[in-house]
């Protein structure tokens, strides 16, 4: 009925272990309504002592392994508590379950309980705990539930063996070529440690690798047993008589397989019978009875030779092997002595690959054509994030040359000083995982392409999203407004000083494009106190070269990793919606990070007399505002905006009120002065110079046209003229209580621009 | 998930039903404890359900089995019963339905709590609402006359045996209840005779995603009437009425809800019953004695008796449980027996809380000078 409990009684309170004393206290002292004490032993030769305990656990009355509410159990306490304590279930039938751990015997189940590591376990380490994650484990186990269904089934208990890594790829295409009929695959392994006599794991790949040293060398064979339930390996072999009686209960002769192999790499590659082989056995397990292939789990295991193949094939009865390490066949071949060659078990681990990567990040991979232009500090560091999460399918845009200084805080290190930084990065991009995300590089200059003009037109149009990483507002300007491409741009930037990161993305429609969310920011700019140390706080710079434009700024490598890791994750989340986004970062004294964002304006635009105006709802919303305010009376100010004088663009970013020395009247506005030029100063000096003084409103009572009245025009000559010094176009606004009416002429009727436009 | 609660009362009975709907049912109530007795291990039902109620001030249904003293006492103190003023008080539970066998209306010479709720029971019925009697309609008949009432007009607050509850559906409340108990024979006359009208004996049937657990709520039924029962079923052919994942065992695990004769080491129950227990328990059944620690002797003639729980072990074999209410987890410390119905049938509860959750859960002793 019962296993019997390793060791000899003794008394519990004879018990020398800390936690073996501790448990059967625990349980003597019947704390636990659901724990019980039977017996307390201790095994004089290894110091191991063991308490057994019947333990009640929480059932239902449809189960899917039969666990009773009653069970007995053994924990056994090692000597010097450096190994975990093994706990096995007493019962002569009791079922296999998932989570027991591989033994050399299959009985008593040894229960796998913990998959934190003993060390960390020990922290916490009390007989309650114990008894409840033995009631617990199961409580689950009876239900089935103990295994969830995204976990893999042996294969994680197979840790203090070495990896085998394999091609992603690697168990399907066996599992194709073996029901081809296919059943020699041939593959080599090669091993890898810090030297010839420490292997530390092995590589298998499809062609032999002429890099390494000889001697490491082997050769790998696969069977492949009929599709099944549940795993079936329940102890571990040792040799390989042992993996044949296993491969005989699923109706394979591995002997026949193996003696076939052999004999053929004899044959037909004599020097491999110098290599070690490795032989893989392959159980494809589904959970339900007729699920489809996709949905199989692959139990793959590994078994390393201690022989090379000339003496596994002597041991196969093969062949003898002649004092000159000639190899003579027997036909037939003699009696196999299986039993006497030994192995090793590895772990066979599947190499990561882009979409593999994606789900260790929680995420799933997107193979999207992604452009990015810039692959500085910031592009770099954002890039690798992308890689390792399998975000992309990329074309990277540079001209640039990694120098050393950039190793301070780029992803590549300052060894790759001198090479093309897209060259570099799409060499480190293919160490990263299987395959690589890198489709393209393009050393072309995005502002003056030259003769790679077509070259970049065609990977903008390729693309699905562009990256603007350049740090130069003309990028961004030239995506938004000259690259004929439907890709969605998105610019992420830091402020002069590192402290901030901003990302600009524009909406799947491209209806707000890069150059409109950029005038946005710059309204958040002037209207969040908080942001406003972006552009007026700058750090020194250091001279890296003797050009006068070699000057790098001191910026925190800690605070790039730390925006780039912030800019991957807001670049995913948005880019899942169509929507346009502002989103403004910023890392405090105290290392927290302030998170602001504005939600994008719709845009309205003019053209006049050559140029385009540009406005937004919150400039309407705010003249508006400002003119309800001071109703029946007419109010007004000065209009800030930015000049794209290339492309013959204002963007109108704000207004200001009337200054307090204005004369505000139902039928007159006459704009004072007082404080105006102080604001426009600060206006400028906040935004980084970009945003200026551009012209003036005013606002029309309610009941009258915005046509400008004589007074109005006069206005526009004062404009005229001032602006005229500078060499730039004047423009006035009138509000009426339906309308914006632009004048930018001083005899016309202007444009009219209704509210509900 | 709908959930049975046993309440350990020493022989005596309460077990509330909780659906996964909302509504709850109490089966019996019997505060028995002897407040006074620092050691009577007997849960304080009165405190335990107000506490569990949390303020909710009712239940959907409250059925008395029968009107013994350990199916009843402390009910008048606890309820709010609407046939008199002096049950009335603000701090009482109401009932929305009172479930009542026959006994109920018809009996004379009730004393006490059994009293209080003939009374109820009689001024609803004459009310006409929030009242089920199970019995035979004519059983009734006279009574009804008396009172200046037709049966036709009461008829729908009266189910007899063989019937469903009505306003119970397994798709819609999750539960259905089959009537056992009342029921009458039919002698050789023709005539009919009324068995064991005193007591009431259900069949529950749970539904949670389309599985079933089937409850059977043995009541107090002695042998005689519950090997009547099984039969008469397997007479209708109705035996899925008789097949049970759950069984409260009747009368406190008394020899004589299974046979006439206690037996030396084992009961020997009558055929039918043997029939119902051998036959009828599904896989890893779940039998729940409401009674105290099931004795070594029989030094004490009254239940639980160990020859019927050693008949009753024999039938669940070794993968099922029979668990004695002031046994669960333990004799030392009887909790609440929790028996959660879901998708796999039923579970009972086996949680054990931590020292630390149970500090903090409860009020700290007083500290300082």
């Amino acid at each position: 009925m019962f296993f019997e409990a390793p060791g000899r009684p003794v008394a519990p309170n004879e018990l020398a272990l800390p936690k073996a004393l501790d448990l059967a206290g625990y349980l003597t002292a019947a704390k636990h309504p659901y724990a019980k004490l039977i017996d307390t032993r201790r095994d004089d030769a290894s110091g191991v002592e063991t308490v057994v305990l019947d333990v009640i656990v929480e059932l239902s009355q449809d189960r899917i392994n039969a666990i009773r509410d009653r069970e007995r159990i053994a924990v056994s306490f090692f000597l010097g508590d450096d190994r975990i304590p093994d706990v096995v279930a007493l019962r002569e039938d009791f079922p296999w379950v998932p989570h027991l751990n591989q033994r050399e015997e299959e009985f008593p189940r040894s229960f796998c309980l913990y998959e934190a590591p003993y060390s960390t376990l020990k922290l916490r380490w009390t007989a309650t705990k114990l008894v409840e994650r033995v009631r617990d484990w199961l409580s689950l186990s009876a239900d089935g539930r103990l295994h969830q269904d995204d976990q893999p089934l042996e294969n994680v208990f197979l840790g203090p063996f070495p990896p085998l890594i394999l091609p992603s790829n690697f168990i399907k295409s066996l599992i194709d070529a073996s029901s081809r009929g296919v059943m020699a695959s041939r593959f080599w392994v090669h091993a890898v440690g810090d030297d010839f006599r420490n292997i530390t794991g092995f590589v298998v790949t499809d062609s032999p690798l002429h890099n390494l040293p000889p001697g490491n060398d082997h050769i790998a064979a696969a069977a492949v047993a009929p599709p099944r339930k549940h795993g079936m390996v329940r102890n571990t072999p040792r040799n390989l008589k042992q993996i044949i009686d296993i491969m005989r209960e699923v109706d394979i002769d591995l002997i026949d397989v193996l003696r076939q192999r052999l004999r053929s790499w004899k044959e037909e590659a004599a020097p491999t019978t110098n290599a070690r082989l490795l032989l893989l056995l392959i159980f494809p397990k589904f959970r339900e009875e007729g699920s489809p292939q996709e949905t199989w789990e692959w139990d793959t295991w590994g078994f390393l030779f201690v022989d090379d193949v000339r003496q596994l094939g002597t041991k196969l009865g093969l062949w003898e092997m002649a004092p000159n390490r000639a190899l003579a066949m027997l036909i037939p071949p003699a009696e196999e002595r299986s039993a006497e060659a030994d192995v090793q078990i590895v772990n066979p681990v599947l190499q990561l690959t882009k979409s593999s990567s994606a789900l260790f990040n929680g995420t799933v991979s997107d193979d999207r054509h992604m452009v990015m232009v810039g692959v500085g500090a910031l592009g770099s560091m954002l890039f690798e994030r992308f890689l390792r999460k399998g975000f992309g399918f990329w074309t990277l845009v540079d001209d640039d040359l990694m120098m050393p200084h950039n190793g301070a805080r780029h992803c590549l290190p300052a060894i790759a000083a001198g090479a093309s930084k897209v060259t570099a990065m799409s060499q480190f991009a293919s160490t990263f995982y299987e395959g690589t995300a890198v489709k393209a590089v393009s050393r072309a200059n995005a502002l003056h392409p030259g003769s790679e003009t077509m070259a970049l037109s065609t990977i903008m149009n390729d693309a699905s999203v562009v990256f603007d990483c350049s740090a130069d507002v003309a990028v961004a300007r030239l995506l938004a407004l000259d690259v004929p491409t439907a890709a969605r741009c998105i610019s992420l930037f830091l402020s002069p000083n590192g402290e901030q990161l901003v990302l600009l993305l524009e909406d799947a429609e491209r209806e707000l494009k890069l150059d409109t969310l950029e005038m946005q920011f710059y309204r958040l700019l002037l209207d969040e106190e908080r942001l406003q140390t972006h552009y007026i706080s700058t750090g020194p710079k250091i001279r890296y070269g003797r050009s006068c434009r070699d000057l790098s700024a001191i910026l925190s490598a800690d605070n790039i990793s730390m925006f780039a890791g912030i800019g991957s994750k807001a670049a995913e989340k948005f880019l899942h919606t169509p929507d346009a986004a502002i989103g403004v970062w910023k890392v405090e004294s105290d290392f927290s990070v302030l998170s602001i964002n504005a939600t994008p304006r719709r845009v309205f635009r003019s053209t006049l007399k050559g140029f385009t105006v540009l406005w937004d709802e919150a400039v309407v919303d705010k003249v508006r505002w400002l003119r309800g305010e001071k109703l029946p009376g007419e109010t007004g100010g000065a209009l800030v905006g930015c000049w794209d004088l290339s492309r013959q663009l204002l963007y109108i970013v704000d207004v200001t009120g009337a200054p307090a020395d204005s004369v505000e009247r139902p039928t007159a506005f006459i704009r004072g002065s007082k404080d105006l030029g102080n604001w426009i100063a600060e206006i400028s000096r906040l935004t980084g110079r970009s945003v200026e003084y551009v012209g003036e409103w005013h606002s029309h009572p309610d009941g009258y046209s915005t046509r400008p009245s004589c007074d109005d025009r006069d206005v526009f000559r004062w404009i005229e003229e001032h602006l005229a010094t500078d060499g730039l176009f004047p423009i006035m606004l009138i509000a009426g209580d339906s309308d914006f009416r632009w004048i930018y002429e001083a005899d016309g009727d202007g444009y009219i621009w209704e509210y509900c436009s | 998930m709908h959930k049975l609660t046993f309440f350990p009362l020493g022989n005596a009975d309460c077990c509330r039903v909780d659906l996964s709907s909302g509504k709850q049912i109490l089966l019996d109530f019997a505060d028995v404890k002897n407040y006074n007795d620092p050691t009577d291990k007997r849960i304080a039902l009165s405190k335990r359900l107000r506490t569990d109620l949390n303020g909710r001030g009712y239940y959907d249904v409250v059925g008395f089995t029968h009107l013994d003293d350990d199916h009843v006492t402390g009910s008048s103190d606890f309820f709010y019963f609407e046939h008199a003023k002096q049950y009335q008080s603000e701090d009482r539970i109401k009932i929305n339905e009172l479930w009542v066998p026959a006994a109920a209306i018809v009996e004379v010479g009730l004393a006490d709590c059994a009293r209080v709720i003939r009374e109820e029971a009689k001024h609803r019925l004459r009310e006409g609402h929030g009242i089920r009697v199970f019995s035979r309609p004519d059983l009734l008949k006279d009574w009804l006359e008396r009172e200046g009432l037709s049966l036709e007009s009461r008829q729908h607050l009266i189910t007899d045996a063989g019937n469903l509850v009505p306003g119970w559906d397994k798709y819609a409340d999750g539960v259905e209840f089959f009537v056992h108990c009342p029921f009458a024979t039919r002698l050789d006359d023709c005539s009919l005779v009324d068995r064991n009208e005193d007591s009431f004996v259900l069949h529950g049937t749970f539904s949670v995603s389309g599985v079933d657990t089937k409850v059977f709520f043995g009541g107090d039924v002695h042998h005689e009437a519950l090997e009547e029962i099984v039969r008469i079923t397997r007479y209708h052919g109705r035996e899925e009425r008789i097949e049970s994942d759950i069984v409260k065992i009747p009368h406190h695990c008394s020899y004589l809800s299974l046979g006439p004769e206690k037996g030396e080491i084992c009961t020997v129950p009558t055929e039918n019953i043997a029939y119902m227990y051998e036959k009828k328990l599904n896989g890893n059944a779940i039998l729940v004695s409401t009674s105290r620690s099931v004795p070594y002797s029989d030094d004490d003639v009254q239940p639980p008796h160990r020859q019927a729980k050693k008949y009753y072990s024999n039938c669940i074999k070794v993968t099922g449980t029979l668990e004695i209410t002031m046994e669960h987890p333990n004799s030392l410390a009887p909790e609440p027996l929790v028996i959660e119905i879901g998708t796999n049938r039923g579970r009972i509860r086996r949680s054990f809380s931590t020292g630390a959750a149970t500090a903090a859960a409860a009020t700290a002793p007083r500290a300082g000078v």
